[in-house]
């Protein structure tokens, strides 16, 4: 085990810092639909999609969705649910992020003993609270903190106190001025006495108000008596997960692996909902790919690809599992797996994930010589469908070849035709040369 | 001499067992280790086939194979025994079976429609609120103003110089005392809804 800092490890590190840099990128889907990368900050919600619900939670690959409008609904206990609208083009490719507000806030007091919530004492120190939305006071009385809720009532019930003594004195004042100056009035109760309308406003007033106070006060009680919240150890807190990936990727850098991976697996062992549960991930089957560990890496990239499609880990995850099915001998397996990225990473371009299948066709060829046809059509596609590309000479060069090794020498020619020896680089005109001599001797 | 050489080959032997013997703990990690790299591979080759799914017996299996190891202390074998049971647990929770899906997916159609309803029927409610408030403290307010406007034409009327004038005065009164009252009526109506209403607000 490396316990000093050494330039390989280092390496390795970029290597997987570069792997996992976050991007927001639309690029241009394959097809004619649209793809939807959606995740929210913490995972693990639920969605419904136009009004359907999904089975798998967040973050979520939504394939062949057709462009227009579609309505999201994302939901999770505990968290505000978040209703969006997206409008999608046709072949895109977008990454869609919400941040889920949650409905409590969780303060911790670690300089506390105690802490007086609500008229209750309550441990304090390594315990963090969840307290539902709203107001709190906070005051420092006898030493111990006191934590009261506001409710929003209050300001109105402290208004209403001063508004309905107030009232009745005006009212008040206008009965005395009916009863002094009697005149033709609304409410006629008997010769000498009758009401005026605006007495009678007056009163509908005071009533109005007074019903308004007793309607708050029920309310403040009921609001009060609702009133509850939670504790958790702080250990659960999710931004401990920060913690230790923070600590993870320092140990990295330092090229601790062993003690790095112990770190990426107590964020996966303990905070499922933490946004950084699908890089741990990550990161541990890269180590675990590096390190020979294969049975492990592809647990964790197919978990990855199946149930945490972010959209800079997604094709990632694909590759890996690719390369790992193609280092056990399984070929078409391992092309299977690249058939399903989407390329929304700009790590990987089409043309490069094609040559890579004609490569995995090539090893394959070594056990196989009927693939040989595979490796021709996957070549001359490539000549084909990349006559801009820098490698063209190279996929000219290699369907010639396999075209040659068939038996297939007019259509070999014909490929290596537009090929000018003057321009090609040593390796490649070496290999095109001996390519000519060999089907010139055949002839 | 002969004993210190006889000695010297006794010890060179011992140290040679020692060095090379096979030590018992060396055989139980690598049958633990071999235990766990054939529990890890199942694990992935379950994985990579879609349909297979990890069984609570094989769980259970993985389970007592992670107490073994971490029973023996060998710190490797341990945090990749833990890692494995982490990771099987977390594919096992994607595995749920066709009711209990159907039964999550129910759920939560019936609490977003339930949302949707009550978020809707809270819209109506507060803009019903809205407006009975306002026209409880429109129809107050103008009955206090008509109230006002009435006394003023009382005022005039004992001011009239002729019958005409004193007539029109008169009936401008009864116009605006009826006012008065209606907008006290309608503010105490809409007091009493405004109120029901705040009230059964939940």
């Amino acid at each position: 085990m490396c316990r000093r800092f050494c330039p390989s490890t280092g390496l390795l590190y970029f290597f997987l810092l570069y792997c996992t840099l976050p991007f927001n990128v639309v690029c241009q889907a394959r097809d004619t639909q649209a793809i939807l990368f959606l995740t929210t900050n913490p995972i693990n919600a639920d969605v419904l999609l136009d009004g359907e619900p999904l089975v798998e939670q967040t973050p979520l690959l939504l394939r062949d969705l057709d462009s227009g409008s579609h309505e999201l609904e994302i939901r999770k206990p505990g968290y505000s649910t978040e209703l969006r609208e997206v409008d999608l083009i046709a072949g895109e490719i977008r990454n869609l992020e919400i941040d889920l507000a949650s409905l409590s806030f969780d303060p911790e007091f670690p300089e506390e003993e105690t802490v007086m919530i609500d008229g209750h004492r309550e441990e304090a120190g390594e315990t963090l609270y969840q307290f539902p939305g709203g107001s709190y006071s906070f005051n420092r009385e006898g030493g111990s903190l006191q934590i009261e809720p506001l409710f929003p009532q209050d300001g109105w019930i402290r208004g209403l106190n001063l508004a309905i003594p107030l009232s009745v004195a005006f009212s008040t004042v206008l009965t005395l001025h009916d009863i002094f100056y009697p005149k033709r009035a609304a409410l006629q109760f008997t010769e000498d006495f009758s009401l005026s309308p605006v007495t009678l406003s007056a009163y509908g007033l005071t009533f109005t108000l007074i019903s308004f106070d007793i309607a708050l006060y029920a309310r403040r009680s009921k609001a009060r008596k609702a009133f509850s919240y939670s504790t958790t150890p702080h250990e659960q807190a999710l931004h401990r997960a920060n913690e230790y990936y923070a600590r993870a990727e320092n140990l990295l850098a330092l090229g601790q692996l062993e003690e790095a991976l112990r770190f990426y697996t107590r964020v996966l062992k303990g905070y499922r909902d933490s946004p950084l549960y699908p890089y741990a991930l990550f990161k541990t089957a890269r180590i675990h790919f590096l390190t020979g560990e294969d049975s492990l890496a592809t647990i964790e990239f197919k978990l990855i690809a199946d149930h945490y499609p972010l959209p800079d880990l997604y094709d990632k995850a694909h590759r890996g599992l690719a390369d790992i099915l193609m280092r056990q001998g399984a070929y078409q397996e391992s092309i299977d797996r690249l058939r399903r990225m989407v390329f929304a990473d700009p790590l990987y371009s089409e043309e490069q994930i094609k040559l890579l299948e004609a490569e995995i066709l090539e090893d394959w060829f070594t056990e196989d010589p009927q693939v040989i046809a595979r490796i021709i059509e996957a070549y001359t596609a490539m000549v084909n469908g990349y006559p801009a590309s820098d490698n063209l000479d190279l996929y000219r060069y290699r369907a010639a070849y396999y075209l040659h090794l068939a038996d297939r020498d007019a259509e070999a020619n014909a490929l290596l035709s537009p090929l000018d020896p003057a321009v090609l680089d040593e390796d490649l005109l070496r290999r095109f040369q001996d390519l000519r001599r060999s089907m010139e001797v055949r002839q | 001499m002969k004993r210190i050489l006889t000695g010297a080959v006794l010890i060179l032997i011992c140290g040679t067992f020692f060095c090379f013997g096979e030590d018992p703990r060396d055989e139980l990690y690598r049958e633990l280790s071999t235990s766990l790299e054939q529990a890890e591979a199942l694990v992935a080759e379950m994985v990579l086939q879609d349909e297979a799914s990890v069984t609570g017996e094989q769980l259970a299996e993985l389970q007592s194979l992670d107490l073994q190891i971490q029973g023996s202390l060998y710190s490797d074998l341990i945090d990749r025994s833990d890692l494995l049971l982490t990771l099987t647990t977390e594919q096992m929770l994607f595995q749920r079976d066709p009711q209990q899906l159907q039964a999550q997916v129910e759920g939560l159609l019936l609490s977003s429609r339930e949302q949707a309803r009550n978020l809707r029927r809270s819209e109506v409610r507060d803009k019903v609120l809205r407006t009975c408030f306002n026209t409880t403290l429109i129809s107050f307010a103008s009955a206090f103003t008509l109230w006002g406007l009435g006394e003023l034409q009382d005022r005039r009327y004992f001011q009239a110089t002729t019958i005409e004038e004193g007539t029109l005065r008169r009936r401008l009164f009864q116009v605006f005392s009826i006012g008065s009252i209606v907008g006290a009526a309608v503010g105490a109506i809409g007091a009493g809804v405004s109120v029901t209403l705040y009230a059964g607000a939940r």
